[in-house]
């Protein structure tokens, strides 16, 4: 996953792209490391160091990874899409994007 | 007396033909609980044969083979395991054996996973077993299991099993939604028949009432052509942020653990 989502956000900078994670995870501070160590750049919401925190459980998430991907207007276009998926889904909004202007 | 002759002639190999046949067919000397109890003996001692001989070898290309043989042993056994089911349909056996093969079916796909659950449906809808088997085939979406889980819904005398029945099948309706149009509303519809029914049987760490009315929300709320709802909360560093901060972008919400 990680390097798949390191060369999408490095593909799409300084274009109408955000990638923000819902972080499950118990212990802050070891997460901090692994983000280093991994590259992951991008933000994430703390879901209270859970997997049945607050945000997973009203978004009804009961499998990891899930995946939403929303269009500009905030509208859920996509679920769990992966790989080459997640960037054609991606590409097409943006499409959508420019289109509109 | 030539006539007597004859019979006992004819006799002989009718004779050797049936012990012959039956002989071979069905252990006539083992109970079917003898029977199941030796079969599941045998599979875990091959099981723990092929992981001692995982651990004593280094050869990469042995490994995968014996890794390989892990995976896919459970359907050699699985025939065998129907066989003592359909022989010994009433027997407690026959149940151990059914939920047995289900169970197997579930990690290696067997092809006896559906006569099963066929048997089990016709024969032993009334064990109680069913709720714990029904919970275990939540994610496994095949026409075979709903036909399974509508079967228990309408026939099980335990409500534990109805409910958890009644779970797995919204939850399955769900999950194929997306390909599947009308069944969306099927879904709904059995999470409110849980929330109704069922919410008091205890699931996981909680119960079937509370699942059910979150993936109602969630149903209702947060399903593809919908506006995300809000998300306020703190990012790793303890700041806090909004998801509607990225109004005007693409955005991937990608809900995650590092394990």
């Amino acid at each position: 996953m990680y390097p798949h989502e390191r060369s999408l956000v490095k593909r799409l900078e300084g274009q109408p792209f955000a990638l923000l994670g819902i972080n499950s995870d118990r212990d802050r501070e070891a997460l901090k490391k692994v983000m280093e160590k991994q590259g992951i750049t991008w933000r994430s919401f703390w879901n209270g160091g859970s997997t049945g925190g607050p945000i997973s459980t009203k978004w009804d998430v009961h499998s990891w990874p899930t995946i939403y991907v929303l269009d500009h207007k905030g509208v859920i276009r996509y679920k769990n899409v992966r790989g080459e998926r997640m960037d054609e889904a991606v590409d097409a909004l943006l499409k959508e994007i420019k289109e509109s202007n | 007396m030539r006539v007597k002759y004859i019979t006992s002639v004819l006799l002989i190999p009718v004779a050797l033909m049936t012990t012959h046949m039956f002989g071979q067919a069905r252990d006539t000397d083992k109970t079917p609980e003898v029977q199941y109890s030796e079969m599941v003996a045998e599979f875990r001692s091959e099981q723990q044969q092929l992981s001692k001989a995982f651990r004593e070898t280094e050869d990469k290309t042995e490994q995968v083979k014996i890794r390989k043989r892990m995976t896919t042993m459970g359907l050699d056994y699985s025939p065998r395991f129907l066989k003592v089911a359909t022989d010994y349909p009433d027997s407690k056996a026959a149940v151990d054996s059914l939920v047995w093969i289900v169970q197997m079916g579930n990690r290696s796909g067997s092809r006896d996973t559906g006569p099963a659950l066929k048997i089990l449906a016709e024969n032993h809808v009334k064990d109680e077993r069913l709720a714990s088997l029904c919970r275990m085939l939540q994610r496994t979406i095949t026409a075979d299991v709903q036909a399974f889980l509508r079967v228990v819904i309408d026939r099980s005398p335990h409500r534990d099993a109805r409910g958890m029945a009644c779970f797995a099948l919204a939850y399955q309706m769900q999950r194929t939604a997306d390909r599947t149009p009308g069944n969306q509303a099927k879904a709904e519809k059995l999470y409110q028949q849980v929330v109704d029914e069922y919410a008091d049987v205890s699931y996981l760490r909680g119960n079937l009432g509370d699942r059910a009315a979150g993936a109602l929300y969630a149903t209702k709320y947060i399903a593809i052509g919908k506006v995300a709802p809000e998300i306020t909360a703190e990012d790793i560093d303890g700041v806090k942020f909004k998801l509607s901060d990225y109004r005007g972008k693409v955005v991937v919400l990608d809900f995650w653990g590092d394990w």
